[in-house]
């Protein structure tokens, strides 16, 4: 489970501040996060990933608080556990659909590229209908079909938690309900914890449970 | 898929920006590194052939451009010796001075008229046939033979000097009737004939039909007590067989014919010593020590090789500074791709891996290719310096 108490972040140098007193969110839950843009969502999911650590608060996830750990240790962390979806994809134009889906393999040591990791890579492509993609440049793929491979990408390493940062944004209104669909059946099927933030409301009428980012956090201009 | 994939994978991806970074510092390297291996090996050359020819004498004129004339048969600029020169420092006991007659081309090769000897001292042997030893026979150099697909048997025609001089100079066909060993020296690039030869195509001697019995008025001007004036209607052979062999004839006195050089192929000092101070004392002679004259050149080639050195410094910091400015932006236009590898667990240790490995790939290819089309280079121009000389 991921429980955060009395976490306090601020940009240096800005008067951005978030305030989250207390959140939790169960093993295999989805939720959703809805809040109005540059409200802090992002900045939120950055540090559960362990990109951003708080000046003050913990930030615990299965137990283990991530504030206290070292930089390599939070980086492994996201290599092995964290499964991340961007709203612009965020794919490497330069790889291939294969490629961009093993990236995490290719750029952490912690993680081992094996026959394994090789036919999860297949079922995946498959289960998100991609894969008669996999050698295919990333550039010459549709918007829906890019999504789908960040989806893959951030599903390669069996993470216990999937955080999704508006992975609808660039999406027409039926890509959305499908990209959705996917990453819960995905998120199911693998067990893991699905958190996703968005500020289309219209996209997360799908989630048991939907959290309005205002009601329990505070992201405000301390001025 | 490792770090190297992923430098693989974006040089192959943006391969146009690797091969103009690639291009930029093969060209910033490759002059320096041509000039670094090809100039001992010219010094080294030219050296050689200025010890195997140490003593050069010809008429008033540049010492330089007659040093480069008796060496690597270059067209001579001097005024020109008389036989009777040459056959005074024989009468003085140099009999390792050899007469040079050197003005005509054939193919593009010089013809070197000179005496038989001149193989003695330059120990230079024959690979097949046998020397000249009548006129209009030529011994050609190993790489003529080579290049011109020739042997013994062959014939060549001798190139009028100027086509304006055509009325003056006229084509001679010669026999080729032997080919020297390679020997790595201009003498592989040259025809070599016997003097007389060289003063027939210089219109000072010729052989033409007997017109003395003729009674043509066409053919004959005058007959007196004297003998027969020819017109010019009759035509002289423009090859030497066996049958006019015995008409061809030289007009005028064969001592004031004219020699472009004498070598003297003596390496004994004293010799040389000796031959220089009789020189001296010739009225319209020159004495010219290769080895100095040489020095001399190869000194305004190292001031020439600093020059380009020089430039080509600044063109390399040219070539580096722009190199650095394409990474920057390189750098800038991947940063997101930095960040999204940062957000998914890489460290930025590893994103600057990506980026030195891809210098390094671009630095260690441009170097190879700069070493083996320097090293390529330097070997065509090095393996006879003396086929840009002559």
């Amino acid at each position: 489970m991921i429980r955060v108490t009395d976490l306090v972040f601020r940009y240096p140098g800005t008067p951005f501040r978030l305030d989250v007193p207390q959140w939790e969110v169960a093993a295999g839950e989805q939720v959703a996060i809805v809040g109005p843009s540059g409200s802090g969502k992002t900045t939120l999911l950055h540090l559960l990933a362990g990109i951003l650590t708080p000046q003050q608060g913990r930030i615990e996830m299965d137990g283990q608080d991530l504030c206290p750990l070292s930089d390599a240790a939070r980086r492994n962390f996201r290599a092995t556990q964290v499964g991340l979806v961007f709203q612009r994809f965020e794919l490497i134009d330069y790889l291939t659909v294969a490629g961009n889906i093993l990236l995490p393999y290719s750029i952490n040591l912690t993680l081992r590229l094996d026959a394994t990791v090789r036919q999860r890579l297949v079922t995946l492509a498959q289960r998100t209908g991609i894969e008669h993609l996999l050698r295919r440049p990333v550039q010459r793929l549709s918007q829906g079909e890019q999504q789908r491979v960040a989806i893959c990408r951030a599903l390669i390493n069996q993470p216990r938690w999937i955080l999704a940062d508006e992975p609808t944004g660039n999406l027409d209104p039926e890509n959305k309900r499908t990209i959705v669909q996917l990453l819960q059946q995905q998120a199911l099927e693998s067990g893991a914890t699905l958190i996703m933030v968005t500020h289309d409301v219209s996209s997360v009428a799908q989630f048991p449970r939907q959290v309005d980012f205002r009601d329990w956090c505070r992201a405000s201009l301390s001025s | 898929m490792k770090v190297s994939a992923l430098v693989w994978a974006h040089m192959s991806y943006h391969w146009r920006r690797t091969w103009v970074l690639i291009g930029c510092l093969l060209v910033g390297s490759l002059v320096p590194l041509v000039l670094a291996q090809v100039m001992p090996e010219v010094q080294r050359q030219l050296q050689h052939r200025a010890e195997e020819t140490p003593l050069v004498f010809g008429g008033p004129g540049s010492s330089l451009e007659l040093a480069l004339h008796a060496l690597y048969f270059r067209p001579a600029a001097g005024e020109p010796l008389r036989f009777e020169h040459w056959q005074r420092f024989q009468q003085a006991g140099h009999e390792r001075a050899v007469p040079l007659h050197i003005r005509f081309r054939t193919n593009d090769f010089p013809i070197v008229g000179t005496h038989l000897e001149y193989f003695q001292w330059r120990g230079r042997k024959l690979a097949t046939g046998e020397a000249f030893g009548r006129l209009g026979d030529c011994v050609v150099g190993s790489e003529v033979a080579r290049r011109l697909q020739l042997g013994v048997g062959g014939t060549l025609i001798s190139s009028p000097r100027s086509i304006l001089s055509i009325g003056a100079d006229y084509p001679l066909q010669m026999q080729i009737v032997g080919v020297l060993e390679p020997s790595g020296s201009p003498d592989d690039l040259a025809v070599f004939v016997d003097l007389k030869t060289t003063w027939v195509m210089e219109n000072l001697g010729h052989g033409h039909d007997d017109v003395s019995q003729s009674n043509d008025p066409n053919l004959v001007l005058e007959r007196s007590r004297q003998g027969t004036v020819a017109s010019a209607a009759v035509l002289p052979y423009t090859v030497v067989t066996e049958e006019n062999l015995a008409s061809f004839h030289f007009h005028g006195d064969m001592s004031q014919f004219p020699l472009t050089a004498i070598v003297l192929l003596d390496d004994r000092q004293r010799q040389q010593d000796l031959a220089a101070g009789f020189a001296q004392r010739q009225t319209g002679v020159q004495a010219v020590f290769a080895r100095q004259s040489i020095a001399d050149l190869l000194s305004v080639l190292f001031q020439v090789q600093r020059v380009v050195l020089a430039v080509s410094l600044f063109v390399g910091l040219a070539t580096l500074a722009l190199f650095g400015l394409v990474i920057g932006l390189s750098l800038q236009i991947r940063q997101s791709e930095m960040e999204t590898m940062f957000k998914l667990g890489a460290s930025s240790g590893l994103t600057r891996l990506l980026l030195w490995g891809e210098i390094a790939v671009i630095a260690a290819a441009a170097g190879l290719l700069a070493t083996a089309v320097s090293t390529l280079v330097a070997w065509l121009i090095s393996q006879d310096v003396s086929r840009w000389l002559v």
